[in-house]
Protein backbone atom coordinates (compact mmCIF):
# COMPACT_ATOMS: atom_id res chain seq x y z
CA UNK A 1 0.00 0.00 0.00
CA UNK A 2 1.39 3.40 -0.93
CA UNK A 3 0.44 6.71 -0.30
CA UNK A 4 2.68 8.84 -1.94
CA UNK A 5 4.35 8.33 -5.37
CA UNK A 6 7.59 9.96 -5.80
CA UNK A 7 8.22 8.88 -9.39
CA UNK A 8 5.78 11.89 -10.27
CA UNK A 9 8.11 14.21 -9.38
CA UNK A 10 10.15 13.91 -12.56
CA UNK A 11 7.26 14.44 -14.91
CA UNK A 12 6.94 17.88 -12.87
CA UNK A 13 6.93 21.02 -15.05
CA UNK A 14 8.60 23.52 -12.81
CA UNK A 15 6.63 26.49 -14.30
CA UNK A 16 3.20 25.39 -13.20
CA UNK A 17 4.69 25.52 -9.83
CA UNK A 18 6.02 28.95 -10.28
CA UNK A 19 2.31 29.73 -11.30
CA UNK A 20 1.26 28.22 -7.89
CA UNK A 21 4.05 30.47 -6.14
CA UNK A 22 2.32 33.48 -7.55
CA UNK A 23 -0.83 33.04 -6.86
CA UNK A 24 -0.38 32.19 -3.35
CA UNK A 25 1.94 35.19 -2.76
CA UNK A 26 -0.36 37.59 -4.69
CA UNK A 27 -3.32 36.00 -2.30
CA UNK A 28 -0.79 36.36 0.83
CA UNK A 29 0.12 39.73 -0.38
CA UNK A 30 -3.45 40.51 -0.91
CA UNK A 31 -4.88 39.43 2.19
CA UNK A 32 -2.40 41.33 4.34
CA UNK A 33 -3.12 44.89 2.36
CA UNK A 34 -6.73 43.97 3.09
CA UNK A 35 -6.13 43.87 6.72
CA UNK A 36 -4.63 46.93 6.86
CA UNK A 37 -7.86 48.87 4.66
CA UNK A 38 -10.64 46.36 5.25
CA UNK A 39 -10.03 44.95 8.37
CA UNK A 40 -9.60 41.34 9.48
CA UNK A 41 -12.47 39.75 8.56
CA UNK A 42 -12.05 40.65 5.12
CA UNK A 43 -8.30 39.62 5.32
CA UNK A 44 -9.47 36.33 7.02
CA UNK A 45 -11.85 35.46 4.20
CA UNK A 46 -9.46 35.83 1.92
CA UNK A 47 -7.42 33.43 3.69
CA UNK A 48 -9.80 30.88 2.52
CA UNK A 49 -9.54 31.97 -1.17
CA UNK A 50 -9.91 29.22 -3.62
CA UNK A 51 -6.91 30.23 -5.43
CA UNK A 52 -4.98 27.22 -6.46
CA UNK A 53 -7.84 24.84 -7.13
CA UNK A 54 -8.64 26.26 -10.64
CA UNK A 55 -5.11 25.94 -12.10
CA UNK A 56 -4.47 22.63 -10.15
CA UNK A 57 -8.12 21.21 -11.61
CA UNK A 58 -7.11 22.31 -14.90
CA UNK A 59 -3.35 20.66 -15.01
CA UNK A 60 -4.71 17.64 -13.89
CA UNK A 61 -7.64 17.57 -16.77
CA UNK A 62 -4.86 18.08 -19.07
CA UNK A 63 -2.44 15.73 -17.62
CA UNK A 64 -4.51 12.62 -16.25
CA UNK A 65 -7.77 13.07 -18.06
CA UNK A 66 -11.34 14.40 -17.21
CA UNK A 67 -11.97 11.46 -14.52
CA UNK A 68 -9.00 12.30 -12.53
CA UNK A 69 -9.94 16.12 -12.59
CA UNK A 70 -14.04 15.64 -11.76
CA UNK A 71 -12.51 12.39 -8.67
CA UNK A 72 -10.05 15.55 -7.43
CA UNK A 73 -12.76 18.01 -7.69
CA UNK A 74 -15.40 15.71 -5.81
CA UNK A 75 -12.96 15.56 -2.68
CA UNK A 76 -12.27 19.39 -2.77
CA UNK A 77 -15.46 20.51 -0.45
CA UNK A 78 -13.71 18.17 1.85
CA UNK A 79 -10.51 20.78 1.97
CA UNK A 80 -13.16 23.14 2.47
CA UNK A 81 -14.22 21.67 6.10
CA UNK A 82 -10.83 21.05 6.72
CA UNK A 83 -10.34 25.36 6.27
CA UNK A 84 -13.42 25.91 8.37
CA UNK A 85 -11.74 23.10 11.36
CA UNK A 86 -8.65 25.12 10.86
CA UNK A 87 -10.32 28.64 11.37
CA UNK A 88 -12.80 26.98 14.44
CA UNK A 89 -9.49 25.77 16.22
CA UNK A 90 -7.38 29.01 15.77
CA UNK A 91 -10.24 30.95 17.38
CA UNK A 92 -10.86 29.22 19.92
CA UNK A 93 -6.87 28.23 20.87
CA UNK A 94 -4.77 32.12 19.95
CA UNK A 95 -5.40 33.37 23.37
CA UNK A 96 -4.81 30.51 25.91
CA UNK A 97 -1.71 28.44 23.42
CA UNK A 98 -0.22 31.50 22.01
CA UNK A 99 2.30 30.38 18.67
CA UNK A 100 1.73 26.61 19.58
CA UNK A 101 -2.21 27.18 18.53
CA UNK A 102 -0.75 26.88 14.69
CA UNK A 103 0.09 23.54 15.07
CA UNK A 104 -2.66 22.45 16.52
CA UNK A 105 -5.29 24.15 14.18
CA UNK A 106 -3.47 22.28 11.91
CA UNK A 107 -4.00 19.31 13.19
CA UNK A 108 -7.82 20.32 13.66
CA UNK A 109 -7.26 20.90 9.75
CA UNK A 110 -5.99 17.36 8.94
CA UNK A 111 -8.76 15.98 11.36
CA UNK A 112 -11.39 17.76 9.49
CA UNK A 113 -10.80 17.56 6.21
CA UNK A 114 -9.05 13.99 6.27
CA UNK A 115 -12.11 12.70 8.71
CA UNK A 116 -14.86 14.38 6.96
CA UNK A 117 -13.72 12.63 3.41
CA UNK A 118 -13.09 9.44 4.69
CA UNK A 119 -16.31 9.32 6.73
CA UNK A 120 -18.14 10.34 3.84
CA UNK A 121 -16.77 7.18 1.95
CA UNK A 122 -17.10 5.09 4.09
CA UNK A 123 -21.29 6.06 4.48
CA UNK A 124 -20.76 6.09 0.73
CA UNK A 125 -19.22 2.69 0.53
CA UNK A 126 -16.31 4.00 -1.30
CA UNK A 127 -12.29 3.08 -0.02
CA UNK A 128 -10.14 5.42 0.62
CA UNK A 129 -7.38 3.24 0.40
CA UNK A 130 -4.75 3.33 -2.27
CA UNK A 131 -4.84 0.05 -4.48
CA UNK A 132 -2.44 -2.67 -2.92
CA UNK A 133 0.92 -2.49 -4.71
CA UNK B 1 -3.24 52.77 8.71
CA UNK B 2 0.35 53.02 7.45
CA UNK B 3 0.76 49.62 5.32
CA UNK B 4 4.51 47.95 5.51
CA UNK B 5 5.28 46.76 2.06
CA UNK B 6 8.41 44.69 3.42
CA UNK B 7 6.03 42.85 5.22
CA UNK B 8 3.63 42.62 2.32
CA UNK B 9 6.45 41.48 -0.04
CA UNK B 10 7.44 38.86 2.75
CA UNK B 11 4.06 37.93 2.91
CA UNK B 12 4.24 37.44 -0.94
CA UNK B 13 7.30 35.26 -1.17
CA UNK B 14 6.67 32.93 2.46
CA UNK B 15 2.72 31.91 1.17
CA UNK B 16 3.54 31.57 -2.34
CA UNK B 17 6.35 29.41 -1.21
CA UNK B 18 4.20 27.51 0.99
CA UNK B 19 1.43 27.09 -1.34
CA UNK B 20 3.87 25.63 -3.99
CA UNK B 21 5.41 23.24 -1.61
CA UNK B 22 1.81 21.99 -0.49
CA UNK B 23 1.22 22.02 -4.27
CA UNK B 24 3.74 19.76 -4.67
CA UNK B 25 3.21 16.94 -2.25
CA UNK B 26 -0.69 17.01 -3.53
CA UNK B 27 1.21 15.60 -6.84
CA UNK B 28 2.98 12.90 -5.45
CA UNK B 29 -0.30 11.34 -2.97
CA UNK B 30 -2.37 8.67 -3.72
CA UNK B 31 -5.71 8.64 -3.87
CA UNK B 32 -6.25 11.41 -6.38
CA UNK B 33 -9.17 11.98 -3.94
CA UNK B 34 -6.93 12.59 -0.91
CA UNK B 35 -4.71 15.10 -3.41
CA UNK B 36 -7.82 16.60 -3.51
CA UNK B 37 -9.00 16.96 0.31
CA UNK B 38 -4.79 18.48 0.75
CA UNK B 39 -5.16 20.64 -3.02
CA UNK B 40 -7.51 22.93 0.14
CA UNK B 41 -4.68 22.95 2.38
CA UNK B 42 -4.70 26.30 4.48
CA UNK B 43 -1.39 26.75 3.20
CA UNK B 44 -1.61 30.42 2.06
CA UNK B 45 -3.66 30.97 5.85
CA UNK B 46 -0.70 29.17 7.62
CA UNK B 47 1.97 31.67 6.45
CA UNK B 48 0.19 34.74 6.91
CA UNK B 49 -1.18 33.79 10.23
CA UNK B 50 2.49 32.26 11.22
CA UNK B 51 4.19 36.02 10.21
CA UNK B 52 1.11 37.77 12.10
CA UNK B 53 1.50 35.51 15.62
CA UNK B 54 5.40 36.56 15.14
CA UNK B 55 4.96 40.38 14.30
CA UNK B 56 1.28 41.11 15.88
CA UNK B 57 0.76 38.57 18.20
CA UNK B 58 -3.06 36.84 18.87
CA UNK B 59 -4.60 40.26 19.00
CA UNK B 60 -5.70 40.41 15.50
CA UNK B 61 -6.59 36.31 15.24
CA UNK B 62 -10.25 36.26 16.67
CA UNK B 63 -11.63 38.84 13.81
CA UNK B 64 -9.13 37.23 10.97
CA UNK B 65 -10.75 33.29 12.02
CA UNK B 66 -14.32 34.62 11.96
CA UNK B 67 -13.60 36.24 8.51
CA UNK B 68 -11.90 32.27 7.34
CA UNK B 69 -14.81 30.61 8.96
CA UNK B 70 -16.93 32.84 6.32
CA UNK B 71 -14.40 32.20 3.70
CA UNK B 72 -14.25 28.54 4.36
CA UNK B 73 -17.94 27.95 4.18
CA UNK B 74 -17.83 29.96 0.76
CA UNK B 75 -15.04 27.88 -0.27
CA UNK B 76 -17.20 25.02 -0.06
CA UNK B 77 -19.94 26.37 -2.00
CA UNK B 78 -17.59 26.83 -4.38
CA UNK B 79 -15.99 23.46 -5.00
CA UNK B 80 -19.90 22.17 -5.57
CA UNK B 81 -20.14 25.39 -8.24
CA UNK B 82 -17.14 23.65 -9.94
CA UNK B 83 -18.17 20.40 -9.43
CA UNK B 84 -20.98 20.83 -11.64
CA UNK B 85 -19.40 22.70 -14.03
CA UNK B 86 -17.12 19.87 -13.95
CA UNK B 87 -19.86 17.71 -15.40
CA UNK B 88 -21.82 20.08 -17.20
CA UNK B 89 -19.63 22.22 -19.92
CA UNK B 90 -16.92 21.33 -22.53
CA UNK B 91 -13.20 20.64 -22.16
CA UNK B 92 -12.63 24.03 -23.78
CA UNK B 93 -14.80 26.01 -21.96
CA UNK B 94 -13.98 24.48 -18.43
CA UNK B 95 -10.64 27.03 -17.16
CA UNK B 96 -13.03 29.88 -17.82
CA UNK B 97 -16.38 28.25 -15.68
CA UNK B 98 -14.09 27.57 -12.96
CA UNK B 99 -12.82 31.40 -13.17
CA UNK B 100 -16.59 32.74 -13.30
CA UNK B 101 -17.40 30.11 -10.04
CA UNK B 102 -15.00 31.95 -8.26
CA UNK B 103 -18.29 35.00 -8.33
CA UNK B 104 -20.19 32.34 -5.98
CA UNK B 105 -17.30 32.51 -3.26
CA UNK B 106 -17.37 36.26 -3.54
CA UNK B 107 -21.23 36.32 -3.59
CA UNK B 108 -21.11 34.45 -0.43
CA UNK B 109 -18.47 36.39 1.07
CA UNK B 110 -20.12 39.24 0.67
CA UNK B 111 -23.23 38.49 1.66
CA UNK B 112 -21.70 36.99 4.89
CA UNK B 113 -20.12 39.97 6.12
CA UNK B 114 -22.79 42.43 5.20
CA UNK B 115 -24.81 40.47 7.94
CA UNK B 116 -21.85 39.73 9.94
CA UNK B 117 -20.20 43.29 10.03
Amino acid sequence: MRWLEPAKLAKVRWWEYAIRFLMGGAISAAAAVAGHTLGGKVAGAMLAFPAILPASLTLVDEKEGTSAAAEEAKAAPFGGVGLAGFAAALWAAARPMGPWSLPAALAAWAAAAVGSFGLWNAVFSRSVLPDER
Amino acid sequence: MDISWGEVALRFAVGGALVAVCSLVGEVMRPKGLAGVFGGAPSVATASLMLTLIVKGTGPIPDLMVGMMIGAAAFVVYTLAVMVLMRSVTRLSRFPSILLAWAAWVAVVAVALWRVT
